[in-house]
């Protein structure tokens, strides 16, 4: 049984953490502290308010156009401001590529 | 006059949803978007050696990004062909991590209940993690109550719950909640009761409201008891 839990429990750790919200600084490498700065507040968002109506889908499930319209269309339920929904989409943007 | 006005603004609040539930006998660790606000009501109907069913009518308000509060304006019980007021509740809820970037996501609850020979107190730890669509969550709850005349009876209990709901949809969830409390009469150890239920939940949520059931059934017990939850979650 230990063997089976081990393996298992890094598998969904690994999954959980690499496709749901992964930190974006792979893809902060150029860009100002200001942009750094609002994509790591944008991964914060996406990881708590987005998680209040539904669990986070994949970032590459969708495509860098997509995400603007999607995170506009459910930013009124989520009560964000307009500087929480644009960091969000800066994010998903950034990490979708 | 400031206190007032923040209260007024959070009420009046029209596009703000506090978030759905995926468990009812359990409690997630995210809490409400700021400024939100919403109704739940709790129906839990049992069935043991009587009928009986439990009724909580909760406002639930998104303090900060991590408190939350829940002002239960009722709680009551129907049972003998009766309704009985029992007491009115405040709960706050303070998230400590998140269930998707950190290891694990931790809030902790506080509750106090006070009806006119009744006063409870109730502690949780909750903690979940998230895999994608999967969430799984664990609750350990330590409650206290006194009643009576003048307070004098007491009885505590030590309850662990865990659960795990898979979202089909982003309107649907269906899972698994599992039960497991110890119960102390006056307080001692020599007199303790051992429930264990367990049992299947749905979840449904759609433009501003969500419902989810939750049907439990004693494993410990000659009688097997059941017990069936249903939380009804509207934003205002």
């Amino acid at each position: 049984m230990k063997h089976f839990i081990l393996p298992m429990t890094l598998l969904l750790s690994a999954c959980a953490g690499s496709r749901f919200a992964p930190p974006p600084a792979a893809n902060t490498a150029g860009l100002s502290p200001a942009t750094a700065q609002q994509l790591n507040r944008g991964r914060q968002l996406f990881a708590s308010r987005c998680l209040e109506c539904h669990t986070l889908p994949d970032v590459h499930k969708y495509s860098c156009e997509h995400w603007p319209h999607l995170v506009s269309w459910m930013a009124p339920r989520a009560n964000l401001k307009a500087e929480e929904r644009d960091a969000i989409i800066a994010y998903l943007q950034a990490a979708s590529r | 006059m400031k206190i007032f006005c923040i209260l007024l603004s959070i009420l009046v609040c029209p596009e703000c949803f506090g978030g759905a539930r995926h468990f009812t006998f359990l409690y997630e660790a995210p809490t409400s978007a700021p400024g939100s606000c919403e109704v739940e009501n709790y129906a839990t109907l049992q069935w043991a050696d009587e009928k009986s069913g439990q009724f909580r009518h909760e406002l639930e308000i998104g303090v900060t990004n991590r408190l939350q509060l829940g002002i239960y304006v009722a709680n009551w019980e129907y049972a003998d062909h009766a309704a009985r007021y029992e007491n009115a509740s405040l709960e706050a809820i303070y998230n400590l991590s998140n269930p998707v970037i950190d290891p694990v996501g931790i809030s902790i609850y506080q509750e106090y209940a006070i009806g006119r020979r009744n006063f409870e107190w109730e502690s949780k730890l909750i903690a979940q993690k998230n895999f994608g669509p999967l969430i799984v969550a664990y609750n350990l709850t330590l409650e206290a109550d006194w009643s009576g005349q003048d307070l004098t009876e007491r009885d505590g209990e030590l309850q662990q719950a865990l659960g795990a709901s898979y979202e089909l949809s982003p309107r649907l969830s269906v899972g698994l909640e599992m039960l497991h409390e110890f119960v102390f009469p006056d307080w001692r150890s020599s007199r303790v009761e051992k429930n264990f239920f367990v049992g299947p939940n749905i979840s449904y949520r759609h433009r501003s409201w969500f419902a989810t059931l939750t049907t439990l059934r004693e494993l410990t017990s000659n009688g097997h008891d059941y017990q069936v939850r249903l939380i009804f979650g509207l934003e205002l």
